[in-house]
């Protein structure tokens, strides 16, 4: 398997990942009382990392190859991007997901995190496009 | 105490991106061969960071907009990282600048770098 195409499969786990959180998974934490959002919340954290930190270091071991190997247009845009989303992810999200595994969420946390989340999403929306086209023009 | 050392990094940070802005322009030259080169347009490039990085700097000096600005200064640094890969490419060394042993320039990349970024997010509140 190339690394275009396991850059490929990858992205577009993400894709379907971040909708379904950004259209199910956050809005649904709106709809807890602040006992079982703290409750479940911290059992989320743990189960959702199995899931998106395979997917994050994959992405970007990916990306950093393929930007090592050839500098273009899709690997520089690509590494900005997967760059982006980890300072995004490291630098918001963690903090806001902290905040309630701690008892002390922020002020409005539950539509905080959908509101920010959609700059994720269209991140990694654009990622798997970018790549689509890369694929579809190189292969 | 904590606030204290924010506000001296954030004064800090203002003067270091003023400066390193201003010399986009004092000395071009030094950042010619930096750039990419198979990126067009260097010298918009080489002007458009300088004059960025001295807009945010601004930025950062005023509480309303500070937020913005610091999210800019990230923004930039992230846009600056092709760069830094391209400097290891061509064996850290421009002949016209400055030469450095390797190990300087994945230094720079893979240390300096993140903690420019997590400098420049460290005194983002406006107090």
């Amino acid at each position: 398997m190339s690394l275009d195409l396991a850059r490929l499969l990858i992205d577009f786990g993400f894709v379907v990942l971040i909708w379904a959180v950004q259209l199910v998974i956050y809005p649904s934490l709106g709809y807890y009382s602040k006992y079982n959002l703290y409750r479940w919340h911290r059992s989320y954290t743990t189960r959702v990392t199995f899931i998106v930190l395979p997917l994050m270091f994959s992405q970007l071991i990916l990306g950093t190859i393929q930007l090592w190997q050839t500098q273009n247009w899709f690997t520089i845009l690509s590494a900005m991007v997967i760059i982006t989303l980890w300072l995004l992810t490291f630098l918001i999200f963690v903090p806001l997901h902290q905040s309630i595994d701690n008892n002390r969420p922020v002020d409005n946390v539950c539509n905080k995190l959908v509101i920010k989340n959609w700059t994720r999403t269209v991140l990694w929306t654009s990622l798997f496009i970018i790549s689509i086209v890369h694929h579809s023009l190189n292969y | 105490m904590e606030t204290i050392v924010i506000k001296y990094l954030r004064i800090l940070l203002i003067g270091f991106y003023a400066f390193a802005g201003s010399y986009h322009f004092i000395n071009p030259k030094f950042y010619a061969d930096l750039i990419p080169a198979y990126l067009p347009y260097h010298n918009l490039i080489n002007y458009a960071s300088g004059f960025f990085e001295i807009l945010l700097a601004f930025g950062v000096v005023i509480p309303k907009i500070r937020l913005l600005a610091v999210k800019g200064i990230v923004v930039l640094l992230v846009l600056f990282i092709p760069s830094h890969i391209y400097f290891i490419k061509i064996g850290s060394c421009v002949e016209s600048v400055f030469c450095v042993p390797p190990w300087i320039s994945w230094g720079r990349l893979l240390v300096i770098h993140p903690l420019l970024i997590l400098w420049a997010w460290g005194v983002r509140k406006v107090n």
